[in-house]
């Protein structure tokens, strides 16, 4: 996880960037973040803390956000826009994402 | 596009979780503190800021009513401020996902239930005198182009016809719907009380 720390908070400042995204939630489930913090404690690592949440699996980059959106634009036209945004980024990292899940969570 | 796996709707019983762990009581105590100290485990909660946008809507009428003097009536009935407030705290929770198309096999994009019914109850509060109560979407919201069902329920407060009143909110939420989803709606039933019948009926 530590490794993946540098793109997750590249991601979280490009999502929170993108046009009509109004907040990023965190998109790790709270079993994952209490694993987390469990882990953290027994490694005395530092967790990353990111909202956006990323996963190197050997089938390729795996990443997960999720987003509340103003009511100004179309929540699907934001959606889709996010996802650009992080599919473009990792192909100029040279990376191939096998998953890029973007989730709304709150309109307006 | 993903293929998301059908969950049933559940509007069973209250899941507090909607609200991550707060209540809508301690939403009212933020929004009267003006929101201040900031609170993260509010601010980053989904549905905390879908029952804070209900809120800070019915705050406004409930201020119009009162300058109305309509809540000043002895006879007056509430109860639909605390249907709506029961309600909320079951409605924000996210629910089914639905799924939003991209040409990208690896794109898993979609909008919470949660969201579109916050989306909704704004919609219908947009028509004037208006109050969005419980929504439903009814149908596998989860598939892509299934045929889905809207049903809104509302309160109304100086609307001179109820029908007009429901052709309107019926117009509104469709609106929204098609701006934000890509959900295939067949129907929206809108079924509006007449939250002012009483107190008209004493005037």
């Amino acid at each position: 996880m530590p490794d993946t720390d540098p793109i997750s908070t590249d991601l979280t400042e490009l999502v929170q960037a993108t046009p009509g995204v109004r907040i990023v939630y965190d998109a790790a489930s709270t079993i994952g973040r209490v694993l987390d913090k469990v882990v953290d404690f027994v490694t005395g690592r530092e967790s990353d803390t990111n909202p956006v949440v990323v996963k190197e699996p050997k089938s390729g980059t795996q990443v997960r956000v999720n987003i509340g959106v103003s009511d100004d634009e179309s929540a699907s036209d934001v959606c889709r826009r996010v996802h650009d945004a992080v599919a473009a980024y990792l192909e100029q990292q040279g990376d191939e994402a096998s998953e890029i899940s973007v989730k709304v969570c709150s309109i307006g | 596009m993903s293929n998301h796996s059908a969950e049933p709707a559940d509007f069973s019983g209250d899941e507090p979780e909607g609200l991550d762990g707060h209540t809508i009581e301690e939403l009212n105590d933020y929004l009267d503190r003006d929101r201040t100290p900031t609170d993260a485990s509010i601010d980053n909660s989904p549905g905390c800021q879908i029952a804070l946008g209900t809120l800070e809507r019915l705050r406004g009428l409930t201020r119009t009513l009162l300058d109305r003097d309509a809540l000043a009536e002895p006879e007056r009935d509430d109860s639909w401020v605390s249907s709506i407030l029961a309600g909320l705290t079951r409605e924000v929770h996210a629910g089914r996902d639905i799924p939003i198309t991209h040409g990208s096999p690896n794109a898993r994009l979609s909008v919470t239930e949660g969201a579109v019914r916050g989306m909704i109850r704004a919609a219908g509060d947009s028509v004037g005198g208006i109050v969005t109560g419980r929504c439903r979407l009814e149908g596998d919201v989860t598939e892509l182009g299934e045929p889905i069902n809207v049903l809104v329920e509302a309160n109304a407060f100086w609307v001179d016809r109820l029908a007009d009143a429901e052709e309107d909110v019926r117009r509104a939420v469709r609106a929204e719907l098609e701006r934000h989803t890509d959900l295939n709606i067949e129907a929206i039933d809108v079924t509006i009380e007449d939250a002012t019948a009483s107190l008209a009926s004493t005037e």
